[in-house]
């Protein structure tokens, strides 16, 4: 079976409503049966999931409901709460300084979802798998996504023939390897004097590390023992609801309903993503009103613990990638550079939601050995980091 | 779980947009210095226009949508990210008139900050709007061309254990990028009745600035003759590059 003889009900609505035709740019990649196709036989639909609306998991829910509990702990016990002004302002001013690059992020990526057919990704990718594991990390410029969008996008790009290898590297380096990211990395630490230095040294570990875990995952592992059974396919995605699922948004016709569309998606994603922010920047908070500095100087002094704990916070915190490096920024007058370069490098990698929806795409085994992998990798490449800057010094 | 109705998805939605709209609105507002000044670095003005901007893009989709168009989730989720979405803007709220102070100062080891060189080379962002004087930052800029002049600053009061007898501490904080980052910015205060100046209080100190060393390190300190307590400013923050 041929992937280019099977079109998609969105790839139909698309082509209907004046988009760019699917088949007009060259591919590289041979359309061969997809190894996805024999390893995923397609689940049944259940009758229990027809009537079941897609939402937050129980999980997803319960950690929501307490952080909303907590904060109104804190706000019915700020008269008698000393560090109540470090925890309300520190909230307050690391969303309101991150949420612009979200609200750009979300319309970016609503644009993307609607002008940009995915055929012309999978297009730009050479058919040698060593190529395309370098060139997939990189993809991340030209169709920024953030991580929350990012597991939809790459269901379908395996859906499309891309090799396990590039497929993990773009999961992995999409989210940090963009302009958009750059852009807020550097808004963040603006008036810090090598702030050019940091945007591309987050740049380059983002790009370094996603290529090796790739390259290495897509050796260690086969399609048919990496994935879920029926994960890639063409069904709609429920796990975060950033409607990046074809499904959810058919396209209006014509130049300005596309837009629409776009905006629509871009609304969508901005409750999706901008929840998120909002649940780390309060537990960055949480956490600033209760350091006491003083005694940071047992973490500042040794490299590898204070990597340690940003590393523990990037995993706990669960950002968005537009948005992390202002909650880095916050610790620059007290943490090394390496450590909140580890923050900022570590998140849009793993976290606690990302686990969660690399559950609905990955075995076990492959989690396991996906988050191991990122984990040393972020923390010899930073630790080296902080060693060479020592030595720099 | 089931089901929100499409209008409850939709009139959500646009109570967050209209919402954060309005909030960014809001901060950009104020006399004589706007209100985002209490929680971001001054220069970041085109950032809050950014995003009022985008919010106003994004106001389109909620607006021009109908309720059959809106993603079918569950109730609870609907509600739980509505809430979610809407906290910060409770806290800004109910924290407005809240700043830092000298708890926070104290546990960001103020004592510490008052020492020559704890500015790491940074230099003064925007003056806010009725500074008058030099501010703490400016003296910590360049502290050898003002040694032995006269000096006017404001600041507000710390006392504590590790704080010189017959001192206290002046200090304001300085912030980066937003208040998550702020840091005290300190000097010494000599004066007769130092003991009697309320922690927390906002004062403005004329003296002569020179040096003390404490615990080997050298502290910026104004040997005051006057310290006279004053409103609390409309920018708390001074700014940093």
């Amino acid at each position: 079976m041929r992937l280019s003889d099977q079109s998609t009900a969105y790839d139909e609505a698309v082509n209907a409503s004046g988009a760019a035709p699917a088949d007009s740019p060259p591919r590289f990649l041979p359309v061969t049966e997809s190894p996805y196709e024999a390893a995923a036989p397609p689940a049944p639909p259940t009758a229990a999931a027809d009537q079941r609306a897609p939402g937050d998991g129980p999980g997803l829910l319960l950690f929501q409901a307490a952080a909303i509990l907590l904060a109104l702990f804190f706000l019915a016990t700020a008269g008698t709460n000393p560090d109540w002004p470090v925890l309300s302002r520190g909230f307050t001013g690391i969303v309101l300084e991150a949420l612009p690059f979200v609200l750009l992020g979300a319309l970016v990526s609503g644009f993307i979802e609607v002008f940009v057919p995915r055929e012309r990704i999978t297009a730009l990718l050479p058919a040698r798998a060593s190529y395309t594991v370098l060139l997939a990390g990189l993809l991340g410029v030209v169709f920024p996504v953030c991580e929350c969008a990012v597991i939809p996008v790459v269901r379908r790009l395996m859906r499309k023939g891309v090799p396990l290898s590039a497929a993990i590297a773009y999961l992995l380096a999409g989210p940090i390897v963009n302009p958009i990211v750059a852009s807020s990395t550097a808004v963040a630490y603006a008036f810090h004097p090598e702030v050019a230095k940091i945007v591309a040294i987050r740049m380059m570990a983002g790009y370094a590390i996603a290529v090796a875990v790739g390259a290495l995952l897509g050796e260690l592992f086969s399609p048919r023992r990496a994935l879920l059974p029926g994960a890639v396919e063409d069904t709609p995605v429920d796990g975060c609801g950033c409607h990046t699922c074809p499904a959810d948004q058919p396209p209006r016709r014509g130049f300005f309903g596309r837009i629409f569309t776009a905006l629509t998606a871009a609304a969508d994603d901005f409750v999706e993503i901008g929840r998120f922010l909002i649940l780390g920047a309060f537990f960055a908070g949480v956490a600033q009103s209760f350091i006491d500095y003083r005694h940071m100087t047992v973490l500042t002094s040794t490299p590898s613990l204070s990597i340690g704990l940003m590393m523990a916070l990037a995993v706990g915190l669960n950002l968005c990638s537009e948005a992390d490096a202002f909650v880095a920024a916050s610790f620059q007058n007290t943490l090394p550079l390496s450590a909140q370069m580890a923050f900022m490098v570590l998140g849009p990698m793993l976290d606690i939601k990302l686990l969660l929806m690399y559950t609905a795409l990955f075995r076990r085994r492959m989690i396991f050995a996906l988050a191991t992998l990122v984990l040393v990798l972020v923390f010899a490449s930073m630790r080296a980091f902080a060693y060479f800057s020592a030595g720099a010094a | 779980m089931r089901a929100a109705p499409g209008y409850l998805t939709r009139l959500l939605q646009l109570t967050i947009v209209v919402a954060w709209l309005g909030a960014y609105g809001w901060l950009l507002s104020g006399d004589p210095a706007p209100r985002y000044t209490r929680y971001l670095n001054a220069g970041f003005t085109p950032l809050v226009y950014g995003g009022l901007a985008l919010l106003a893009v994004l106001l389109i989709a909620p607006l021009g949508r109908r309720s059959t168009q809106m993603p079918r989730l569950g109730q609870l989720t609907v509600w739980v990210r509505t809430a979610v979405m809407l906290l910060p803007l409770v806290y800004l709220g109910a924290a407005h008139s809240e700043t830092l102070g000298a708890a926070a100062a104290g546990k960001r080891g103020v004592v510490q900050r008052t020492t020559t060189g704890a500015l790491s080379g940074r230099s003064a962002g925007p003056r806010a709007e009725g500074d008058e004087g030099a501010t703490l930052v400016e003296l910590h800029e360049n502290p050898d061309a003002q040694l032995g002049r006269r000096v006017e600053t404001e600041g507000m009061v710390y006392h504590g254990p590790e704080v010189p007898e017959g001192h206290f501490v002046l200090f304001r904080f300085a912030i980066t990028c937003c208040v998550a980052d702020a840091q005290p910015v300190a000097v010494l205060v000599r004066h007769a009745s130092a003991d009697l100046v309320e922690i927390d209080s906002w004062v403005r100190v004329r003296g002569l600035l020179d040096r003390l060393e404490v615990e080997g390190e050298e502290s910026l300190r104004i040997q005051a003759d006057a310290v006279e307590q004053i409103p609390p400013p409309d920018s708390p923050y001074l700014n940093l590059f």
